[in-house]
């Protein structure tokens, strides 16, 4: 399989309204040749106006898109050599499996001695080397998706986009298929945007995660910095969960239950603020004679290889904890608990 | 549990006794002289040979007449409607019910009523162009209207219309290879649909011909049924027949799916 030229995508300034609701707020991107960002974000964020914006599809009331080093602001959709992935299964249902692909492939005016051959090796890449003569209503929802992305590949697009392209299938294949697609987009080293409200999967796929509100990119990161060095109180609050705890800001540390933790940058400088803190870093032990606030133990959630703890401070304040399961087979339930926070920094909101 | 069979079969012997009666009647018309009781194929040998030839011109001219009429009227009504219903779904899905209103209006307009606002119309068509019977296509886009709309209609809610002309154009399609490569294909049936509904109503109609005095099928029967009233059976048997292939095509095609 020959990689594909990467090229870098530059977003800058891309305004959009739909009457009164603004999708696009001064949006700003930009992609690395060869990366794969992630958009991610609660609807009627923008994120898919934003995709669509940079396909064609729809036109920015301002700003510009380049590819490479072209401007392709105001190029049609078909004339931009980029390709999509949907949600809903997009596959053609009149053609066969290669029939789509073929027609992908005759409108990129591919030589038709050339194109049996780029069809063999794109189904072979998505496994699915024996399913050609097929009509897509004989293929399962994952194995349509497989064949989409094998469309959308064949004609080596500079950009790949995918439009929430897991979200239609069952939790498995969902998992099979977005490693799949990860493997195939760094073998083919292309550019690609993903847009998805599923977070664990924005973190999983992605180079960098973008995460959006009301339009904008609230904080663009890799995907572990995102989690623990989130930018703002809305990306602390939608990746992940977080206990919101009161406390007392003071060179740059924060005083919550009796412990002086870091904040993040982007935290209250001075006073009273909120840190946002992580269920995983929220520890407790049943040993009473440490350092830590007493707690009673109200629930406990058996997730797998964790357990979600939720524990009451003497104050009536609520902290949900995440342990592994086998700590917490001493939690039972109405049992007094010491609790601390891990010290790493924390975000602390105003 | 095992279904019982029989209930079925007399439902449908019962249906299909009722339905065919009349077509048996209509046959037995066709060959038998009403005053003297005698059967004789001779009305059928003069359809099909072409004696007669005087009195069965009428005819004659109207069934060509009509099946011109069906070709030009499904013709019209394919390049007025597909595209309109694409485009609104695709680009003004807000407009749908208005266009859904008009389609549908003429079903609530009797033919005669049409008539009297066609009058006007084809005096000027037969003063500026011509009298021939052709220019009733216009009428008869207005009355299949309806009847196609609604097997189309049904064609595109069957696809994920929006999502096949994206994909198609994010791979490079221009608007006429969406059009006539993707959206097209997959309303093969509701086509077929829509124009075998239209050529059984073409060739059915008779008060809008009739009253703007052009030679149709069914004018030429009336005429044909004066003179010689058993050819006249057997054109109408055959027509209904015709109809009946028609409908039975429209369901075979429906019920077909692409396969291996």
């Amino acid at each position: 399989m020959t990689r594909t030229a990467a090229v870098p995508v530059q977003m800058t300034g891309l305004n959009r309204s739909f009457g009164d609701v603004r999708a696009l707020d001064d949006f700003e991107l930009e992609i690395r040749p060869g990366e794969l960002i992630a958009l991610l974000g609660p609807s009627g964020c923008g994120k898919t106006t934003a995709l669509r914006v940079l396909a064609g599809l729809e036109e920015a009331d301002s700003g510009v898109v380049r590819v490479g080093d072209r401007d392709i602001t105001h190029v049609p959709a078909n004339k931009r050599t980029m390709s999509m992935v949907f949600q809903s299964y997009s596959l053609f249902p009149h053609l066969t499996v290669a029939g789509n692909i073929d027609f992908a492939l005759s409108m990129r005016k591919v030589p038709r001695s050339k194109r049996s051959a780029i069809i063999r090796e794109q189904l072979e890449l998505v496994s699915l080397g024996s399913q050609a003569r097929r009509f897509p209503h004989e293929l399962s929802g994952g194995q349509q998706q497989r064949v989409a992305l094998a469309r959308a590949l064949a004609s080596r697009p500079d950009v790949l986009l995918l439009d929430e392209p897991l979200s239609a299938l069952d939790a498995k294949v969902r998992v099979q298929l977005r490693d799949q697609i990860r493997r195939i987009q760094l073998e083919l080293g292309i550019t690609t945007l993903f847009v998805t409200h599923d977070q664990a999967e924005a973190l999983a796929i992605a180079d960098r995660v973008g995460v959006m509100n009301s339009g904008r990119i609230e904080q663009l990161s890799a995907p572990q910095e995102l989690y623990e060095r989130p930018a703002s109180e809305f990306v602390a609050r939608f990746i992940g969960s977080a206990n919101a705890l009161l406390g007392k800001v003071s060179n740059s540390q924060v005083s919550v239950l009796d412990q002086w933790i870091p904040t993040l940058a982007g935290s209250v400088g001075q006073g009273p603020g909120t840190a946002l803190v992580r269920p995983e870093r929220i520890q407790l032990t049943t040993d009473l004679t440490g350092q830590g606030r007493l707690a009673t133990i109200r629930q406990v959630s058996f997730l797998g290889d964790r357990a979600s703890v939720v524990a009451v401070l003497e104050d009536g304040t609520e902290l949900h904890s995440l342990v592994h399961t086998r700590d917490s087979d001493d939690l039972a339930l109405g049992e007094q608990v010491k609790v601390t926070i891990d010290p790493a920094p924390v975000l602390v909101t105003g | 549990m095992k279904k019982r069979v029989w209930p079925r079969v007399v439902i449908l012997t019962l249906v299909g006794l009722f339905l065919a009666y009349p077509l048996y009647a209509l046959f037995e018309f066709s060959i038998r002289f009403p005053l003297t009781g005698k059967y004789s194929g001779d009305a059928w040998v003069k359809l099909f040979t072409g004696g007669d030839q005087s009195r069965l011109a009428p005819l004659y001219t109207g069934i060509v007449n009509s099946l011109l009429i069906a070709a030009v009227t499904v013709a019209i009504m394919l390049v007025i409607l597909v595209p309109t219903m694409i485009w609104t779904r695709l680009k003004a899905p807000h407009l749908s019910r208005a266009v859904e209103f008009f389609a549908l209006l003429p079903l609530t307009l009797p033919a005669i009523v049409l008539v009297v606002g066609l009058v006007p119309i084809y005096r000027v068509i037969s003063t500026t162009f011509s009298t021939d019977a052709i220019w009733l296509c216009f009428a008869y886009v207005i009355l299949v209207l309806p009847f196609s709309y609604r097997a189309i209609d049904s064609g595109l809610s069957a696809i994920d219309l929006p999502t096949l002309a994206t994909a198609a154009r994010s791979m490079g399609a221009s608007w006429w290879t969406v059009v006539v490569r993707v959206i097209l294909p997959n309303l093969r049936t509701a086509v077929a649909s829509a124009s075998f509904i239209s050529i059984a109503v073409v060739l059915g109609e008779f008060t809008i011909a009739k009253m703007l005095a052009r030679e149709t099928l069914q004018t030429g029967v009336m005429l044909v049924n004066q003179a010689a009233p058993q050819v006249a059976a057997a054109v109408s048997l055959l027509s209904l027949l015709f109809g009946v292939v028609l409908l039975v095509g429209i369901s075979f095609i429906t019920n077909r799916r692409p396969s291996r």
